[in-house]
């Protein structure tokens, strides 16, 4: 009775999929998505079409600018207009596919403005008027945001942003942000890894209908978990700050609109729930600026392997002598991941930087990366294997990319950093 | 976050206060010079085997040719009786006729009567008599009453269901398997009033739909009103579902329940003392969550749980108090990630509920009857993301005071006049303590005045009339509305009358619901004020019953409704603007139903036919509604079946539903201020702008319950095997496209499929 009960669950749970059928081609419609930044020098928005059943489309597309659009819609006429001041020395903004000016990710569908236009000032009215070459004619309107400036928090220190790196403890600290608002709607924040190539790796973002947010140190990442996840349902969340890591932490301030344009969206049962702000179209048409800051994230030494480490020797006869700040993030039971910041010198002149690695038991492996100056970006990697004591100075294993050995180090442990 | 409050409403409510106290002194006035040599006969007609009511029980004194009928509560009054030593025959089909001496000196008295020795298989006498009764003295259309034995012995996917069976009646559409509540003639479900013992409960359903909050074992019967209901109850545009609890045996203690696949259920009940009090409790939990830890590693963490008491005790012979109590709760709570160093388990927690707890003193007075009526009835749901991540919420909160009067100061005249006010606390928001930000909050607190004044008055035989009116004067929106009611009835043969009626009816709360999505967990509640209207609908029907036999009558009616202010959500909705959360909605819904209805014998049921067309009108275009299904055929059966089994059968027809189809989707983007970039995208669905312009296919379903009966232990067992869905047909619940593949696709998700479940009943 019990098993079969459960089949009845299951049952009643899993109603099914039936009876696929062809259904007629709707007409398209035009998507303009568009978020304009007074902070930046030159705009651009796209333009496409819903997605109707006429193309078999690739779901691959990603980042835009950079990579096409599924169904751009190109040959349209694009202007932006300042409403608030007419005399505007930009006049109508009239955007391009091609602007004629190199290194900037063109596209069919991805409309340039020039260089500085159109004029924005926090407060003021741009306007949009795209026409398409069938026709359709898509209008709105934004108000620009801006702010006297954004300031983050972490305890007792507060900085105007961009300002000094701020530490935050990721046990007791909360990071606080907030902009001294001179026209806006909503506070966006996004936390993105630097890599030691100079790009860096996006992680938690969140909107709030405030100009203020907090965010707990502790904090798992379940945005980006949902985002990076294909099945639907994520089975860890990582966290936004991992101990060991320098974050760029972004603070944004966008205008009513943008705020529509995310906190909305269609849901699959209805399709209907997005707050569209346009005429004649959908998508978006907003405006935001923002600022960015370094935030190096600490935690509580509560591992018996967290701390400081010096390693010491040479690298191809380069004398290296660095420091591990090395803190866990994870506590499985075969291995444990580890963050760490390493600052000395190392292969390729100073370091400051952020690795990874695992403990399996006291044997730690580690990834040391170093940007390499003389080759551009280029990077160096080398990984560390070995065992650590808390008393005795040990060796590590040197390997390259390859996994080649190419030399030994030595590792001890060095007392701890006052706790703050 | 909106709070209203409204000091000048003083005055309005006093003046509907006034106008309700002149009739009652004018009535006690009246009644002070009432004649000394005839006497008021009160009592009560008990059932000998578990002291439960019996309605239906023809009360007469055949010397003097006077009869009455016994009430949906056993009670029955017999007034102007000379003081004479007269006899009274007690009789209906299901008892034992019996009969009792009464001396001149007794005005009350209790009968216990025992059932009778023959086999009524299928619905039992005593709705049949309250229908008939109801038919002859009664100007009331629209109404059915569903006994307890009814309820249990239809088809339901589980188990007994009172809404289950509800949504058979004419002139009731359900959306789909999985919908929470009902649409009543063309409205919406959150015009539906449900009252437990006179106590509002909010959302009456446990699992998304598929449980009803009732235990069927606890109920005494269902009165449903599918519209132009009397001026004693207001507060809903559409429908009352009047659910009574029973109270416990008088005789001894008592047990019954049952086991389910999903859940179990046990009922205690029995005698306080020799004080003639009698109590009942009854309490129901689901399992799956337990079974699916032991039988494997997959937890379900769902599960829902509901307690129900009722304390009954006489005070002296004419009185009587009663307290009835419920609470239920349905949980979630998954455990979804485990804690990690710096950082906490991360719980996926939901949990909503209905607890109610309300009063009754009942006071004969004379020929007259007091009913005041206290109650606290709430509603919460939350769900979120624990430790602090995540909390949506939304409360409703009823406290209300009723008294009503039952006059009769002539036979021909039966008046009711009472006064109420409920008042609202309504709150919903979300938030997140982790980021210190609150994303919505509203509050609502509308509060009614009520008074209403309702007459039967039978004008001549075969001629009745029921004027009434009902003044609600309502805080928060400021304002006085009046729902004037009228209804007649003329009997054109002892077996055939016609009905016609009128009225007009408001309602103060809104739920926020979506038209557009086909289910709904519970209805989110929130209440008029200066930006929020109360809703209003005006509503005549017409229409004929006839008896054609004792066992068999059928009624028609037709109807027209109008619906004014009445709400849907508002996508567009700015957290940051209070009022901006609904849009007002207008419509219209016309029909008629017909119920051909086999009360009792060895084969009975149903079959209920409606008609229904029903349009919406916002924001300039007007549509189908949701609900507006053209034709609906319920086909009831009870008969004895293989196997020494009773055999209950349900087969549903319904035409095809309106949906709003989907035209395309787009790519709804993620944008990153650091990189000023779209990174990702959500692919969306989007809607038609024009609602509801396609049709789903027809709805079919068959449903068949076999039960038994077995005396062991002392006590009777009843194992069933019942199967939902018995055709396997698969009706559509939705539909998704896939816009990706050229020309494009559409497929469907089903409701119920096949569904087999067993169980058994006990009772000791």
């Amino acid at each position: 009775m019990c098993r079969f009960a459960l089949l009845a669950a299951t049952a009643l749970s899993a109603a099914c999929e039936f009876g696929e059928v062809t259904v007629p081609t709707s007409d398209p419609m035009v998507i303009v998505q568009a978020i304009m930044r007074p902070d930046i020098a030159r705009q651009w928005l796209i333009v496409e079409q819903t997605l109707t059943g006429l193309a078999v489309i690739d779901r691959e597309s990603i980042v835009v600018p950079g990579t096409p659009l599924p169904l751009p819609v190109s040959g349209a006429t694009v202007t932006v207009t300042n409403r608030t001041d007419p005399n505007d020395p930009c006049g109508t903004t009239v955007f391009t596919e091609d602007p004629g000016v190199p290194d900037i990710p063109m596209g069919a569908g991805v409309y340039w403005s020039p260089d500085g236009c159109p004029m924005m000032r926090a407060g003021d009215t741009l306007e949009l008027r795209v026409v398409t070459p069938g026709g359709a004619v898509v209008t709105g309107t934004s108000e620009v945001p801006g702010a006297t400036a954004f300031v983050m928090r972490v305890a007792s220190t507060a900085v105007e942003v961009p300002g000094p790196v701020l530490t935050l403890n990721r046990d007791v600290d909360s990071l606080k942000a907030n902009a001294a608002v001179i026209a806006g709607r909503a506070l966006q924040l996004e936390v993105r890894r630097p890599t030691v190539s100079g790009s860096s790796v996006p992680g938690f973002w969140f909107v709030v209908d405030s100009t203020a947010m907090t965010v707990p140190g502790n904090l798992p990442d379940i945005i980006s978990a949902f985002l990076q996840d294909t099945s639907g349902i994520p089975d860890e969340f990582p966290p936004v700050f991992a101990a060991g890591r320098y974050y760029d932490v972004t603070v944004a301030l966008g205008d009513a609109r943008y705020f529509d344009f995310v906190r909305s969206g269609n849901i699959p049962p209805s399709g209907r729930g997005f707050v569209n702000n346009l005429q004649g179209g959908m998508g978006v048409f907003g405006s935001l600026v923002a600022a960015t800051n370094e935030v190096r994230v600490v935690g509580n030494l509560d591992d018996g392997r967290e701390g400081l480490y010096r390693v010491t020797g040479a690298l191809f006869g380069v004398p290296v002598d660095a420091t591990l700040e090395l803190y866990v993030e994870t506590a499985d039971a075969d291995s444990t991941e580890l963050s760490a910041f390493v600052s000395g010198a190392w292969l390729n002149g100073s370091i400051d930087e952020s690795a990874d690695g695992v403990f399996r038991a006291d044997t730690l492996s580690l990834v040391i990366e170093q940007r390499v100056s003389a080759a551009g970006d280029s990077v160096s990697a080398y990984l560390l294997v070995g065992p650590t004591s808390p008393s005795t100075a040990t060796t590590l294993t040197a390997y390259d990319a390859e996994l080649r050995v190419v030399d030994s180090l030595t590792v001890e442990r060095v007392p701890p950093l006052p706790q703050p | 976050m909106r709070v209203r409050a409204m000091w000048g409403w003083l005055v309005l409510r006093r003046l509907a206060f006034s106008s309700v106290l002149v009739v009652l002194l004018a009535i006690a006035a009246a009644e002070a010079v009432h004649a000394q040599g005839v006497r008021d006969i009160t009592g009560t007609v008990l059932s000998f085997r578990d002291s439960s009511a019996l309605p239906g029980v023809l009360v007469e004194i055949p010397t003097l040719g006077r009869a009455v009928v016994t009430d949906s509560s056993g009670a029955f009054d017999l007034r102007a009786v000379p003081r004479i030593r007269v006899r009274l025959t007690l009789n209906r089909i299901g008892v034992r006729p019996d009969s009792v001496w009464l001396e001149p000196d007794q005005d009350v008295l209790r009968v216990f009567l025992e059932l009778a020795p023959i086999a009524l298989p299928a619905i039992t006498t005593e709705g049949q008599l309250q229908a008939r009764t109801r038919f002859e003295r009664q100007v009331q259309p629209s109404v059915v009453s569903i006994d307890r034995e009814t309820i249990t012995r239809l088809p339901a996917p589980f188990e007994a269901d009172v809404v289950r069976v509800v949504q058979m009646l004419p002139g009731i559409v359900a959306l789909n398997d999985y919908t929470v509540g009902f649409n009543v003639r063309g409205g919406e479900p959150d015009q539906n009033l449900t009252l437990l013992d006179g106590v509002t409960v909010f959302n009456p359903s446990h699992l998304g739909g598929l449980f009803s909050t009732f235990d069927t074992d606890a109920v005494e019967n269902v009165d449903f009103f599918a519209g132009v209901f009397p001026a004693g109850y207001g507060g809903r545009l559409s429908s009352v579902l009047d659910v009574s609890v029973r109270p416990g045996r008088r005789d001894r203690f008592g047990v019954r329940g049952s086991i389910s696949l999903l859940s179990s259920k046990v009922l205690a009940e029995g005698p306080i003392g020799g004080t003639g009090a009698t109590w009942l409790v009854s309490g129901r939990r689901t399992y799956a969550d337990v079974l699916a830890g032991l039988l494997s590693e997959t937890s379900l963490p769902y599960y829902f749980a509901d307690a129900l008491g009722k304390v009954q005790v006489p005070l002296g012979e004419r009185a009587t108090l009663s307290l009835t109590g419920y609470w239920g709760r349905d949980v979630l709570d998954w455990t979804w990630t485990k804690a990690r160093p710096g950082q906490d388990a991360v719980r996926l927690v939901a949990d909503w509920g209905n607890h109610l707890f309300g009063i009754r003193y009942d006071q004969r007075l004379g020929p007259h009857r007091l009913t005041v009526e206290g109650g606290v009835t709430g509603f919460t749901a939350g769900a979120g993301l624990e430790p602090g991540l995540f909390a949506a919420e939304n409360t409703a909160r009823l406290v209300s005071g009723r008294a009503r009067m039952l006059l009769a100061p002539h036979p021909a005249h039966e008046v009711q006049v009472g006064i109420g006010v409920e008042d609202y606390h309504l709150t919903y928001g979300a938030k997140s303590e982790s980021f210190g930000t609150s994303f919505l909050e509203s509050a609502f607190q509308p509060r009614v005045w009520s008074a209403f004044a309702d007459e039967q008055w039978r004008v001549v035989p075969g001629f009745l009339v029921r004027p009434g009116v009902r003044v609600e004067a309502v805080e928060g929106p400021d304002v006085v509305n009046l729902a004037p009611r009228l209804s007649a009835k003329v009997f054109v043969t002892p077996a055939l009358a016609v009905t016609a009626a009128v009225g007009r009816y408001h309602q103060a709360l809104h739920s926020l619901r979506d038209q557009n999505l086909p289910w709904n967990v519970f209805d989110l509640w929130i209440g008029a004020d200066s930006a929020i209207a109360v809703a209003r609908s005006d509503q005549a029907v017409v229409g004929l019953e006839w008896w054609f036999g004792d066992a068999e009558s059928v009624s028609i009616e037709a109807y027209r409704k109008t619906f004014t202010d009445i709400v849907d959500a508002n996508l567009n909705e700015d957290p940051a603007v209070a009022g901006d959360e609904t849009i007002p909605v207008s419509g219209d819904a016309w029909g008629f139903d017909v119920l051909l209805r086999r009360h009792w014998g060895r084969v009975t049921g149903w079959i209920a036919y409606s008609l229904t067309k029903a349009v919406r009108r916002a924001n300039g275009t007007e549509y189908p509604a949701v609900h507006d299904r053209r034709h609906t055929v319920n086909v009831v059966v009870q008969a004895p079946g293989p196997l020494g089994s009773d055999l209950g059968v349900r087969w549903g027809y319904g035409s095809p539903l309106p949906f709003t189809p989907f035209v395309g989707e787009w790519d709804h983007r993620y944008y990153r201020a650091a990189t000023h970039t779209f990174d990702d995208f959500e692919r969306e669905p989007i809607a038609s702008p024009v609602l509801n312009s396609e049709r789903y296919p027809y709805y079919g379903r068959l449903d068949v319950t076999l039960r038994w009966e077995k005396r062991a232990w002392g006590g009777v067992l009843k194992p069933y095997v019942q199967i939902a869905n018995a055709l396997n047909r698969r009706n559509v619940f939705l539909y998704f496209y896939d816009f990706d593949d050229a020309p494009p696709t559409r497929s469907a998700i089903s409701q119920l499929p096949l569904l087999p479940s067993f169980g058994m009943e006990f009772e000791f």
